[in-house]
C-alpha cells in the first residue's frame, strides 16, 4: 500500500564490504520511510553506515541486498531528484566562481536552456542562502561556512525532491554551525524539499528533525526512531527537549551525566573513534 | 598596503635579474675583444647581434625557426593526444594503469635523442624521425602529470559531477580535465621544454635535411662552415622563444587559469 | 707490502719519466695529432706502428675526434699542432680567418656518388624527396656536389635541399639498406662495399666533376706551431713521407698489418689498398681549384690568389712556380 505522501522507502537494505579476509556488514536490513517534506535526522555512532545509507539512496552505491524507491521507482543511479551536500569543503568547482558552479548545476542538467534565466535562477538560490553580492568570488576565497552555503544553494537550484545531506555543518565552529541551522529551516520551509540531515551531534538533531533515527554500529543497524514534534523554533532550554536529548544520549550508550560536559566528551570520543575507523582505509 | 609591497618585491626581482643579465652579457663582450680565446670560438656578442640581425632580414633564421615550431608542434600534437587517449584508458581500466605505470617508470628516464638511432632505422631521417624523437621525449612528462592529475581530483568534486548526471566522457570533461588542470599545465610546460631540446638534439646528431631544417640544423650547418656568430645566434633565438612561450602563453594562461581559481601552491 | 710496491713503482715511474730528457741522448719533442682511423689514415696508423715518429726524434700525442669538424676546432684552439681534412673545411677555415696552412696534401682517393635506385642516372633524376647522404655540410663530397649540381643543373645550390649529414657508417647501412637515403656521397672503403651490392651504381664520380684527381685530405698545420717549432714541422713532414713511400713500397705488408685493425681480411684490404686511382702522396692536387669554385658558389667569401696565402714553404717549393706559364703539377692544382 503506497500512500501518496510516501517520498522514500527503504526496504530490507544490506550493504556489506569486503575488505580482503573481512567483512564488513556497514548495514543490515534497514527499512525506513520516509515522507515527503519531511526532516529526517540520521545520528549515530562512528562507523555505523550513516553515510553509506546516504551513498545508497544518493546511488553512489548498489546495496548488497533490497533495495530504495523514490515514489515506488528503485533506485538505479545517481540522479539530481536526489541531491548531496558533503561534509568536506571540496565539493565546489574551484574553477567557476560561485555563480558558475550553480549556472554549470543548471546547464549540465539542461535543466533551463537560455544562459540569462540560468543566471537569474542562480542568483535567485545564493540570496536564499544569504549570499547575494558573492557571485563572482571563487570557491578559494570563501571561508568554510560560505562554501556550504553555496553546497546547498547548488544542490537546491535543480530542484531535488530530496536533499541529502552528510554532515554539512560538521566543520564549522558553534557560531556559524547555529545561524546556518536557523536558514537551513528557513529554507526547508520555504522550499518543501525533503531532507535527510546526517549528524553526530545529539542537539543539531533535535533542532532540526521531524524524526531522528538513531543507529547502532557492528553491524549497522536502526537502533531506535523517535519521533520530534516539539514545536518549532526549538530551544536546547526547554524541558521537553532535554528529555530526548536524554533519550538519545542513552540510547547512544551513555551514562546519565552532566550534559554540557557529555556533549563534549561526546565530540572527542567520535572525533577519536573516527580516526580509528579511518585506520583500516589508510 | 601588502599588495603594493608584493608588487615591489617582485619589482625588484626582475630588476634584479635583469642586470645580472645585463652584467654578463657585459662580461661577455669584454672578455670576447679582450680575446684571450680565439675570435673564431668566441665572438662577441656585439658582433653575434649584428649577424642574428642579418639573419632575421635575410630571412633565414625565421624560416628554420618556423620550421622547429611545425616540427614542434606535430611532435608534441601528437604527444597530448597519445598521452590523454593513454591516461583516459588507464583511468578506466585497472590493468592498462599497471601497464602505463611500468612504461612510465621504464621509459621516462631514457632521454628522446638516445632512442634517435633507432628511429633513424626504422624510419629513416627527416622531418618524422624528428617528429618521432619529440613525440618520445614529450610524451612521458605529459603522461605522468595527467595520471597524477586525474588521480587528485577530490573524490567529492567527483561525486558532486555524477550526482548532476554526468559520466563518462563527460564527466571527464566537465571535472577530470578542469581538476586536473594544474598538473596539465605542468606537463604541457615540461613537455614544450624537451620537445624543443629534442627538436634540436636530433638536428645536431644528424641534421635533417637542408632546406627542411630547423634551428638544430641552422646552427649544426653554421658550425660546419665556421660561422660561429650565427651559431650564437641561432642559441640566442631558442632562449627568446623558450622565454616568450613561457612568459605569453604558459604564464599567461596560469593567471588566468589556476592562479584565478587557487589551485596553486604558491 | 702490495701498498708499498705501488707506491714505490708510481715512485720510480714518475722520477724517470721527469729525468727522461736528460737520460736520452737525442730531443725528444713532443707533437700533437689528431689522429683519424680508417683506410683514408693508413699514412698515420703506419707511422705509428713502425715507430716512424720515434726515428724522427717526434713523440706523437694522439687525440681523437668524432667528426671533421671537431678536428677543425681543436686545431684552432691550439689542442693539436696538426691535422688532417678536406680542402673544403681547410678553406672554409683559412676564409674565416684560422692561422693556418697546408702542410702537405695526404691521400688521393676516389670519391662517388653512389645509388641503389636503377632510375638515377645523372643528377637530373633526383627528385625534391631523395635524400643525398655527405658527411657534413661544407665537406669535400658536399663541395663536389655542388659542383656537380652547378654543371649539370645549372646551380650550386640546386641539390642543398637534398642533403643530409650523416657519418659515413651510419649513411653506408642506410643506403645498403635502401632505407630513408636514395644516394651517398662517399669515399673508400664504403665506397667499395656499396658498389659491391647489386644494382648500386655510381651517379657521378670525382674526375667527371673536377677534373682530374684532387687531394682527399690534406694535413693542416698552424701557423704558429710552424713558426715556433720549424724542426718539429720538417720532422713530421718527412715522417709523414716516409710512412707514404713505404706504403707504396709495401702495399702487401701494409695489407697483412693493417687488416686486423680494419676487422678485413688482408686480401679485401689489399684490393683496397691497390684500388684504382688509390695514391698515398704528399704532393697537393686541387687547392686552388676548389678554392675558385667555393668563392664563385659562395661558400667563402675571398678566394687566395697566391699559392702561399694557403701552403707552406715545403709544399710551395714542391709544386715549384714555372717560368713561362704552369708547369704540370701546377696546373694540377687548378681546376
Ligand atoms: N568503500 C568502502 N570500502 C570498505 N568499507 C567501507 C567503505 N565505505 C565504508 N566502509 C565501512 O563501512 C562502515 C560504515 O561506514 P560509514 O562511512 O557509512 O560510517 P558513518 O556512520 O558515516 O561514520 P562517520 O560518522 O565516521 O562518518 C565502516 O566500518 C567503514 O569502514
Ligand atoms: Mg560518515
Amino acid at each position: 500500500m503506497v500512500s501518496n505522501n510516501e517520498e522514500l522507502v527503504i526496504e530490507n537494505l544490506d550493504k556489506t564490504y569486503y575488505l580482503g579476509e573481512r567483512r564488513i556488514n556497514a548495514l543490515e536490513r534497514i527499512n525506513l520511510q520516509v515522507k515527503t517534506g519531511e526532516f529526517i535526522n540520521i545520528i549515530g555512532p562512528s562507523g555505523c553506515g550513516k553515510s553509506t545509507l546516504l551513498r545508497c539512496i544518493a546511488g553512489f552505491e548498489k546495496p548488497t541486498n533490497g533495495r530504495v524507491k523514490l515514489r515506488s521507482n528503485e533506485i538505479k543511479g545517481p540522479g539530481i531528484d536526489r541531491m548531496m551536500v558533503f561534509q568536506d569543503f571540496e565539493q565546489l568547482f574551484p574553477w567557476y566562481t560561485v555563480l558558475g558552479n550553480i549556472v554549470f548545476a543548471l546547464k549540465v542538467t539542461k535543466m533551463i536552456a537560455t544562459a540569462k534565466e540560468r543566471k537569474e535562477i542562480a542568483k535567485h538560490y545564493l540570496k536564499m542562502v544569504g549570499l547575494a553580492g558573492f557571485e563572482d568570488l571563487y570557491p578559494h576565497q570563501l571561508s568554510g561556512g560560505m562554501k556550504q552555503r553555496v553546497a546547498i544553494a547548488r544542490a537546491l537550484s535543480v530542484q531535488p525532491r530530496i536533499l541529502l545531506m552528510d554532515e554539512p555543518f560538521g566543520s564549522l565552529d558553534a557560531m556559524t554551525r547555529s545561524t546556518l541551522q536557523e536558514e537551513l529551516i528557513r529554507i526547508w520551509k520555504e522550499t518543501k524539499v525533503t531532507i535527510i540531515f546526517v549528524t553526530h551531534n545529539i542537539e543539531e538533531a533535535i533542532i532540526l528533525g521531524d524524526q531522528i533515527i538513531v543507529f547502532e554500529a557492528n553491524p549497522g543497524r536502526v537502533k531506535e526512531v523517535i519521533k520530534n514534534t516539539l514545536s518549532r523554533p526549538r530551544s536546547p532550554e526547554a524541558n521537553d527537549f532535554s528529555q530526548i536529548w536524554e533519550r538519545i544520549h542513552k540510547l547512544l550508550g551513555f551514562k546519565n551525566r552532566e550534559r554540557v560536559l557529555e556533549e563534549r566528551n561526546l565530540i572527542r570520543l567520535f572525533q577519536e573513534e573516527r580516526e580509528l575507523s579511518l585506520l583500516p582505509h589508510l | 598596503m601588502k599588495v603594493t609591497k608584493l608588487k615591489k618585491k617582485s619589482m625588484n626581482k626582475t630588476l634584479n635579474q635583469g642586470l645580472f643579465i645585463v652584467g654578463v652579457m657585459i662580461l661577455w663582450e669584454l672578455v670576447a675583444r679582450a680575446q684571450w680565446f680565439p675570435v673564431l670560438l668566441f665572438p662577441s656578442l656585439s658582433s653575434v647581434f649584428v649577424n642574428l640581425l642579418t639573419e632575421l632580414v635575410n630571412g633565414e633564421i625565421g624560416g628554420r625557426l618556423l620550421f622547429s615550431l611545425y616540427l614542434i608542434g606535430a611532435g608534441l600534437g601528437l604527444a597530448v593526444v597519445t598521452a590523454a587517449v593513454t591516461a583516459t584508458s588507464a583511468l578506466i581500466s585497472p590493468i592498462i594503469s599497471d601497464w602505463v605505470q611500468a612504461l612510465m617508470a621504464v621509459l621516462h628516464p631514457l632521454p628522446g635523442i638516445a632512442v634517435l638511432p633507432i628511429i633513424i632505422l626504422w624510419l629513416g631521417t627527416g622531418p618524422q624521425s624528428i617528429i618521432a624523437v619529440i613525440w618520445f621525449s614529450s610524451i612521458w612528462p605529459l603522461i605522468t602529470n595527467l595520471h597524477t592529475g586525474l588521480r587528485s581530483v577530490p573524490a567529492t568534486q567527483m561525486e558532486a559531477g555524477r550526482n548532476l548526471g554526468l559520466k563518462g566522457i563527460a564527466l571527464i570533461r566537465f571535472i577530470l580535465l578542469p581538476g586536473a588542470f594544474p598538473y596539465i599545465l605542468t606537463g604541457l610546460r615540461v613537455a614544450w621544454a624537451r620537445a624543443w631540446q629534442a627538436s634540436v638534439a636530433a638536428e645536431m646528431v644528424f641534421g635533417a635535411s637542408g632546406g627542411e631544417g630547423g634551428l638544430g640544423w641552422f646552427i649544426y650547418k653554421k658550425r660546419f662552415f665556421m660561422e660561429i656568430p650565427s651559431v650564437f645566434g641561432g642559441m640566442i633565438v631558442i632562449i627568446l622563444v623558450g622565454l616568450l612561450v613561457e612568459r605569453l602563453c604558459f604564464e599567461w594562461v596560469e593567471v588566468r587559469t589556476i592562479r584565478r581559481w587557487g589551485m596553486t601552491s604558491e | 707490502m702490495k701498498k708499498m710496491f705501488w707506491v714505490l713503482l708510481c715512485l720510480v715511474l714518475v722520477t724517470g719519466w721527469s729525468f727522461a730528457p736528460r737520460i736520452h741522448s737525442a730531443p725528444v719533442e713532443e707533437i700533437k695529432i689528431a689522429g683519424q682511423f680508417g683506410l683514408v689514415y693508413a699514412p698515420l696508423m703506419v707511422a705509428q706502428s713502425r715507430k716512424i715518429f720515434e726515428k724522427y726524434g717526434l713523440k706523437p700525442v694522439w687525440k681523437e675526434y668524432g667528426s671533421g669538424g671537431a678536428v677543425r676546432e681543436a686545431l684552432i684552439s691550439g689542442e693539436v699542432d696538426v691535422g688532417f681534412m678536406g680542402i673544403p673545411p681547410f678553406l672554409i677555415g683559412w676564409d674565416k680567418g684560422c692561422q693556418w696552412k697546408a702542410a702537405m696534401g695526404f691521400v688521393v682517393v676516389p670519391v662517388g656518388l653512389v645509388t641503389y635506385d636503377p632510375n638515377i642516372k645523372s643528377l637530373k633524376d633526383f627528385k625534391a624527396g631523395d635524400k643525398i647522404a655527405v658527411p657534413s655540410p661544407g665537406s669535400v663530397q658536399h663541395i663536389l656536389l655542388a659542383m656537380a649540381a652547378e654543371k649539370e643543373l645549372g646551380s650550386a645550390t640546386a641539390l642543398d635541399n637534398n642533403i643530409v649529414a650523416m657519418p659515413h657508417p651510419d649513411a653506408a647501412a642506410a643506403l645498403i639498406s635502401k632505407k630513408g637515403i636514395k644516394a651517398h656521397f662517399t669515399t673508400p672503403p664504403y665506397l667499395f662495399e656499396e658498389l659491391s651490392q647489386p644494382g648500386f651504381h655510381l651517379v657521378v664520380d670525382d674526375i667527371t666533376i673536377f677534373g682530374h684527381p684532387f687531394s682527399f685530405n690534406v694535413g693542416v698545420a698552424s701557423e704558429r706551431f710552424h713558426d715556433r717549432r720549424p724542426v718539429v714541422y720538417s720532422s713530421f713532414v718527412n715522417a709523414i713521407s716516409e710512412a707514404m713511400a713505404w706504403i707504396n713500397a709495401n702495399k702487401k705488408a701494409v695489407a697483412n698489418l693493417l687488416a686486423p685493425e680494419f676487422k678485413l681480411t688482408p686480401e679485401k684490404t689489399m684490393a683496397y689498398l691497390t684500388w684504382e686511382g688509390m695514391n698515398y702522396t704528399t704532393a697537393p692536387y686541387g687547392l686552388m681549384g676548389f678554392a675558385e669554385f667555393m668563392q664563385k658558389a659562395g661558400y667563402i667569401k675571398k678566394a687566395p690568389q697566391q699559392m702561399e696565402e694557403i701552403a707552406f714553404e715545403n709544399v710551395l717549393a714542391f709544386v715549384g712556380s714555372r717560368a713561362g706559364g704552369r708547369s704540370e703539377i701546377e696546373k694540377i692544382q687548378y681546376k
